[in-house]
């Protein structure tokens, strides 16, 4: 397709939010000290005048991949249970991916399946590992694949499924040992049987380096994430954007202004001088907020991030 | 019909497992650390041992048997989560008219924590979903019809935290009120079918202000204890302490399963002292193994520790 990045091309991205309920699985946070907009909610939370702006601003940025991670954002012909008020019916999405096309925006499909964000799953959520649960994300990813016309990528999520990270939920749920695996290759399949090529977060190295580097296959296109302002390989963080790329693995590394403005300069920095071209498919912003106004002056500043880095890095590519 | 334990009789109870599929849900590597503690696709119940523990804890002037059952029965109402030879419904009730003619009464036990479900299997990849509702509901009621209305029904819903899940392939932890909603859910099925319900009490040790605003006092509860050194600082060996302050029933319980030997016999002081007679139901003792031939030393040596602490208890009383 004309508006995709060829594939020699460095992915410029920016991840947004259609759906929502990934983080809480209670209509409050049951976190005393934590944020109030990321409580489950049974409606949609996605300001159509904010998107609409924010789609010029990342192509002016410089953005040419808008990864959107749809949650319950979307009514699935195939299980439309899932879908909250406000759910955006397949044709109203794809009318907004063709718009997408035309700010030049590769748009990529996100689908969270980490049971530590997947309340959007609804029932599925607390029957992981089974026959229903199986069904319901083979069934998702077809679809979904589908409607964005068999995208290049398709991301998986599969980050902090940990107790820690749902310490705040009342149903946590964690997948250990070889059924991680296990789910994880029946996602990674259902995705390369619909045509995209699966894309993950790389925390799991984090704590399983030894299971990851044996078992990850290297057609999983890998984001380690870091969003500190400090790059040292010291820190292990840091360190997982090396040892991804001992063990030869394509990266799009990302970075996010939700700790501070410098680290997608920074990411793009430390990762454009450690990772080989032919490894280093592009960078993803995140601003982990909800696609709403309120939420106006974060997305914004994460897409002008984006436009710093990536001046900087033509700059120093140029020099 | 009447229980065979009138409360005015201490209770002398020993936990012995029909099933053992209530640990890792995954096989572990040879020569793991109790190994046995890995679930199997069989039944595990040597018969002469268990003719054996019931003909000792018989003689041992025992007066309760709590038969943690798991999918050791083939239960009618879901026969599909049964290991193979599990017991049918049949052969149960011949074994608890059994204890009965032994003076044992016979209590059920299906433990529901998460920690120690995988005898639910599927079920135990569906908690706290109306599927697992309606299973859960329906096993309580099929084994209080079996047990004939026993006058307890233990539940479990012990230790279902990340920690002692670390070894499972598929760890649940219910937080905040949902381990609530459930429990209540657990307690209201054994109600209706006639039985006091009945817990492990660690769920206070992590949460001891929710604990004492939402256990309802009709539950009986078994705090538990296993160090033959009864620290009184220790917060496990305080939870008796506040039970009592708490005016819960108790059945304190002891164990052997780690090569103790003076365990009851510390509980069975301890408790005697901080817990009111009315409120001191009796004794529990628990030697967590499997009811097989190769672990009949502990079994047994679990019972004559009841006779000592039995002997021991009755010699203050006279």
């Amino acid at each position: 397709m004309a508006t995709e990045t060829g594939s020699g091309e460095l992915i410029w991205a920016y991840l947004v939010h259609l759906g929502y309920n990934m983080w809480c699985d209670h209509e409050h946070n049951l976190d005393p000290n934590g944020p109030s907009h990321i409580a489950a909610k049974d409606y949609l939370r996605f300001d159509e005048p904010l998107w609409r702006e924010l789609l010029p601003r990342m192509r002016d940025a410089g953005v040419n991949m808008v990864v959107i991670d749809i949650g319950e954002g979307l009514r699935y012909e195939s299980h439309p249970e899932l879908a909250v008020k406000g759910s955006w019916p397949r044709e109203k999405l794809e009318e907004e991916l063709a718009v997408c096309r035309e700010f030049g925006l590769e748009p990529i499909p996100k689908l969270n399946f980490s049971a530590c964000h997947d309340v959007w799953l609804g029932p599925y959520s607390r029957m992981l590992s089974t026959k229903p649960y199986y069904d319901v994300v083979r069934d998702v990813i077809t679809e979904v694949s589908d409607i964005f016309k068999t995208p290049r990528f398709f991301h998986l999520g599969m980050d902090e499924e940990t107790a820690e990270h749902q310490r705040f939920y009342q149903y946590c749920v964690i997948r250990q040992y070889d059924l991680w695996w296990h789910d994880f290759t029946f996602m990674a399949v259902a995705v390369e049987e619909a045509g995209p090529r699966p894309w993950i977060w790389s925390d799991y190295a984090w704590h399983h380096p030894e299971a990851f580097f044996e078992k990850m296959p290297q057609s999983v296109v890998q984001s380690n994430w870091y969003y500190g302002g400090e790059f040292k390989p010291d820190i292990a963080y840091v360190k997982a954007y090396d040892q991804i790329e001992a063990h030869g693995y394509d990266q799009i590394p990302t970075g996010s202004n939700w700790s501070t403005k410098d680290n997608f300069e920074g990411t793009v920095r430390y990762c454009s001088q450690t990772i080989p071209r032919e490894r280093l498919k592009g960078f993803l912003q995140t601003v982990w907020r909800p696609t709403i106004e309120e939420m106006r002056p974060k997305h914004l500043e994460a897409i002008a991030c984006i436009e710093r880095a990536r001046n900087a890095f033509i700059e120093d590519t140029n020099r | 019909m009447a229980p065979a334990t009138a409360r005015k009789d201490l209770l002398w109870a020993n936990l012995v497992h029909i099933s053992f599929e209530m640990w890792w849900d995954r096989e572990l590597p040879p020569g793991a650390e109790r190994k046995y503690y890995e679930a199997r696709p069989h039944l595990r119940v040597d018969d002469a041992l268990w003719n054996d523990i019931l003909a000792g804890m018989h003689a041992a002037g025992m007066n309760m048997i709590v038969l943690d059952l798991g999918n050791g029965i083939a239960y009618e109402s879901h026969p599909e989560i049964a290991v193979k030879n599990a017991w049918s419904t049949a052969r149960l009730r011949d074994e608890l008219a059994q204890c009965r003619e032994l003076g044992l009464e016979p209590i059920p036990k299906l433990n529901f924590s998460a920690c120690h479900d995988v005898w639910l299997h599927p079920y135990d990849r569906m908690v706290s979903t109306p599927a697992y509702y309606a299973v859960c509901a329906e096993l309580i009621a099929e084994v209080i019809e079996l047990f004939d209305t026993p006058a307890f029904f233990h539940l479990g819903m012990d230790e279902e935290t990340a920690e002692n899940q670390r070894l499972l392939r598929y760890a649940v932890i219910r937080q905040y009120d949902l381990w609530w909603h459930d429990l209540n859910q657990l307690i209201e099925a054994a109600q209706d079918g006639g039985s006091r319900p009945w817990v492990w009490s660690d769920h206070l040790w992590r949460h001891p202000d929710e604990f004492f605003a939402n256990m309802p006092a009709s539950v009986l509860q078994s705090n538990w204890y296993y160090d033959d050194n009864l620290n009184p600082e220790d917060p496990e060996v305080k939870a008796y302490a506040q039970l009592e302050e708490h005016r819960y029933d108790q059945v304190p319980t002891a164990s052997n399963f780690a090569g103790q030997t003076r365990n009851l016999q510390k509980t069975v002081e301890l408790c005697t002292r901080v817990i009111h007679p009315d409120r001191l139901f009796g004794f529990m003792q628990t030697p967590w193994r499997p009811t097989q031939e190769e672990f009949r030393a502990i079994h047994m040596d679990a019972i004559e520790q009841v006779a000592r602490a039995r002997a021991w208890y009755e010699g203050t009383r006279r």
